[in-house]
């Protein structure tokens, strides 16, 4: 008698429901994403998503840009000028990398002012918009230390600015301005330290927080979901996080990706080997810059540029403390928050002129 | 004894017979009881642990710092920030007296000289900066042979003929305030130096006992050697350029290609080659002048040759000549040519710069298109166009080689553009989709 074959048995799936699940133990599903559900139009979660693209981008340009840079002061200008005319494609990479950090700066201030205007920074998001400030100010740092890298006339006063900067800050201000610059003013030793805090310090920094931020994100928009139930608040729309927002975060990284390659290709960073440019301060500076510049020499008999320092470190403590300080949210805060901006749009636009 | 021998300080060891000037004002002291008081100032110092020094003490500038008539403290407060008083080289060093008497009793000293006279000036300052080895303790770099160019100068020949108003030492270097050469601000300093000498030489008054213009200083600010200087133009002169520093000397005929011939070496080998060379000697003019000016030193520009009608430099003596004219025409005809192609090269270069192009070899090929530039000026004073041809050619090529690799470079980007459109085109069409997709995701879903 002819024994009947076992029949393949169908592939059993594990608890997770789905191969990865099974392997890694991940529960982040597309079932569970789709019980997620969020606002239409929340402006932070598509700055976040458009953050994270130009870091990634920023990262794998950047690895492409370490091939060829030599982080040295006799040879760093050498092999950007390389990199700009005699590597393939490296102008361009050099322009998506550069092109990335501003975005990225940008992105963050964008992200800052949604979290502000939406008053997100109320309990819960407390922890969300410090981290998201902290981001702000570990991105405008890891850009300055990239315009430090070509090594030219202008970079170098651009570090020189940034360290009379550092240094009007009251108390540690002379030791910040020692710890930026690796020596009382701009010198050999500031270049492989601004290298060392651009690929690794920083960045390592800054994706820990990045990270933090997404889960607190996460969990801050649970919390608000739960208070909402719980007051018998519904939001007038929602859309499930998959595949409505996946879809959008989707198209926000393509746009993106397609923004800082048309910028890079069209508006091309041409690198400054000549040296003896005029001197302006990075972009994202210039408003801090501006100030000191104007300020005069003595103020309430403390000198100018500390007084400013001082003045500009209490805002940027009491902005990190506005949770704290307006736990309601107050409609004040939103047009402080638009005044001070409108100022600092105003002083960049007059101090890079 | 010449009364340079009396300064502490400048040592009394130096001999200055060889240097005594040819004019008898200087006063003589009798040197046995000088090197007898100064054996002993010395043996008393050696027994306290000292050595003697010109500038070990100071009670001079001391007490003049603190006196209220500000004739007095002002001499100390310039000489603090002088070249002298960075030194050490104490007020003594040129006025004599006791700089170790806090007391007004240092006056009384027997070489106490408050106002050494214009004669004497000369040979204060040389009494120190003609000695080589005291010299070189502060700067070994700086010449000791200042005194002896003065004496022949024009300045030093007006002094000894009793001409008062010769300028000596302190006339353009100051008295007390006086600043290394190097310091921008020093009267001396090359940037400085036209205004120093036109302090006098622009000077109707103070020039009228002379034969000389007064418009020398307004004629070199509007020269092609001021350009230079002002632009940082290492070697760009001013008027001690050509005419030196202390041994000035009045510059004729004859001795001006000599002036211009060590920085302008090429154009004074071809002007040897130019019809210009035996006329100038047959009619006794300069190699340069008659062409660039004196002074007013005309940039080495196309005006400068041609434009026979509107006063151009060919046209100051040849009025009538036909063939001079002609070759004159025909070298501007050549020069603007070459010139046109350079530039059109450099525009298309600084396009390519703007347009963040990077184009490899561009530097080393726009410093051969600036060398083959340069060479045509030298190549323009033979007056011979067929020396002038290959130079222009020259440039041609070298300005080929410049569009050429501009162009190369474009055609690359030509290339890396239309990649760039179909991935642009690409990333738009999925970033279209996934919008469409979104939205139709959204309408599908009931509200």
């Amino acid at each position: 008698m002819a024994t009947r074959a076992p029949t393949a048995q169908p592939r059993a799936r594990g608890a997770s429901g789905s191969w990865l699940g099974d392997r890694t133990g991940w529960t982040v599903g597309a079932a569970r994403l789709a019980t997620h559900r969020i606002g239409p139009w929340e402006v932070e979660r598509y700055a976040a998503v458009a953050a994270a693209v130009l870091m990634l981008l920023l990262v794998a340009s950047g690895i492409a840009l370490s091939m060829h840079y030599r982080p040295n002061a006799t040879e760093a200008r050498g092999s950007v000028v390389e990199i700009a005319s005699a590597i393939p494609f490296g102008n361009l990479v050099r322009g998506v990398h550069q092109w990335a950090s501003d975005l990225l700066v940008a992105c963050m201030w964008a992200l800052c002012l949604a979290l502000c205007l939406r008053r997100l920074y109320r309990r819960p998001g407390e922890l969300v918009w410090l981290a998201a400030l902290f981001g702000l100010l570990l991105v405008t740092q890891i850009a300055f230390t990239g315009a430090v890298l070509p090594w030219t006339a202008s970079a170098r006063d651009q570090a020189r600015m940034v360290g009379g900067m550092a240094r009007s800050v009251p108390l540690i201000g002379e030791g910040l301005g020692h710890f930026v610059l690796g020596g009382p003013d701009v010198g050999a030793a500031t270049l492989p330290r601004a290298y060392g805090f651009h690929i690794a310090v920083l960045p390592a920094i800054f994706t820990l927080v990045a990270v933090a931020y997404w889960r607190l994100a996460a969990r801050m928009s649970e919390g608000l979901a739960e208070r909402r139930t719980a007051a018998g608040v519904a939001l007038p729309r929602t859309i499930p996080v998959y595949p409505d927002f996946a879809l959008r975060a989707v198209a926000v990284s393509v746009a993106v990706v397609l923004v800082v390659v048309s910028l890079a290709t069209f508006l091309p960073r041409v690198p400054g080997i000549t040296g003896g440019e005029v001197e302006t301060p990075p972009w994202y500076l210039a408003f801090f810059h501006q100030i000191l510049r104007k300020s005069p020499p003595d103020l309430l008999g403390i000198p100018g540029p500390q007084f400013i320092g001082g003045v500009m470190t209490a805002i940027l403590l009491v902005v990190a403390a506005l949770p704290f300080i307006d736990p309601r949210g107050s409609k004040v805060t939103r047009w402080l928050a638009l005044v001070g901006l409108a100022g600092i749009a105003a002083l960049t636009v007059y101090g890079l002129q | 004894m010449a009364y340079s021998e009396h300064i502490p300080g400048c040592g009394a060891e130096r001999s200055l017979g060889h240097l005594t000037p040819p004019w008898p004002s200087v006063r003589r002291r009798r040197p046995a009881r000088l090197v007898l008081a100064w054996l002993a100032a010395l043996a008393a110092l050696a027994v306290l642990g000292w050595a003697p020094s010109a500038h070990a003490q100071n009670e001079c500038v001391r007490c003049h710092a603190s006196l209220s008539e500000k004739r007095l403290r002002s001499a100390a407060d310039a000489w603090r920030q002088s070249v002298h008083g960075k030194d050490g080289i104490g007020c003594f060093g040129c006025h004599g007296g006791d700089p170790a008497d806090p007391t007004v009793r240092a006056h009384l000293a027997e070489n106490f000289k408050p106002h050494p006279t214009r004669q004497e000036i000369p040979l204060v300052c040389g009494g120190c900066h003609q000695d080589a080895r005291y010299i070189r303790r502060f700067n070994a770099s700086l010449p000791v042979d200042q005194l002896t160019l003065w004496q022949i100068s024009g300045h030093g020949v007006g002094l000894a003929r009793a001409d008062s108003s010769a300028a000596v030492c302190t006339d353009c270097h100051g008295i007390h305030d006086i600043l290394g050469q190097a310091e921008p601000t020093s009267p001396v300093n090359d940037r400085m130096v036209p205004q120093t000498c036109g302090k006098c030489h622009s000077d109707a008054a103070a020039m009228s006992g002379t034969k000389l213009p007064t418009d020398q200083a307004s004629g070199w600010k509007r020269s092609a050697h001021a350009k230079a200087l002002a632009a940082g133009v290492p070697g760009a002169p001013a008027c001690n350029g050509c005419h030196g520093g202390h041994g000035e000397l009045a510059q004729t005929a004859g001795t001006i290609g000599r002036v211009c011939r060590p920085c302008h070496k090429a154009e004074a080998q071809e002007v040897e080659r130019s019809p210009h060379k035996t006329a100038f000697a047959r009619l006794g003019f300069s190699d340069c002048v008659p062409c660039h000016g004196a002074h007013d030193v005309a940039a080495a520009a196309g005006a400068l040759l041609v434009s026979v009608s509107q006063g151009g430099a060919c046209a100051r003596c040849h009025t009538k000549d036909e063939k001079p004219q002609a070759t004159a025409k025909q070298l501007q005809g050549m020069l603007d040519d070459a010139a046109r192609t350079g530039d059109e090269a450099r525009r298309a270069a600084n396009e390519a710069g703007a347009r963040g192009m990077s184009v490899p070899g561009l530097e080393s090929a726009l410093a051969e298109l600036r060398t083959a530039e340069h060479r045509l000026g030298p190549a323009v004073h033979a007056l011979d166009p067929s020396l002038l041809e290959p130079e222009v050619t020259a440039v041609k090529e070298a300005a080929g080689v410049v569009t050429k690799a501009v162009a190369q470079v474009e055609d690359a980007r030509k290339t890396e553009r239309l990649g760039y459109y179909a991935a642009t085109g690409l990333l738009a069409l999925l970033f279209g989709l996934l919008v469409w997709k979104s939205v139709r995701v959204a309408r599908r879903r009931p509200a």
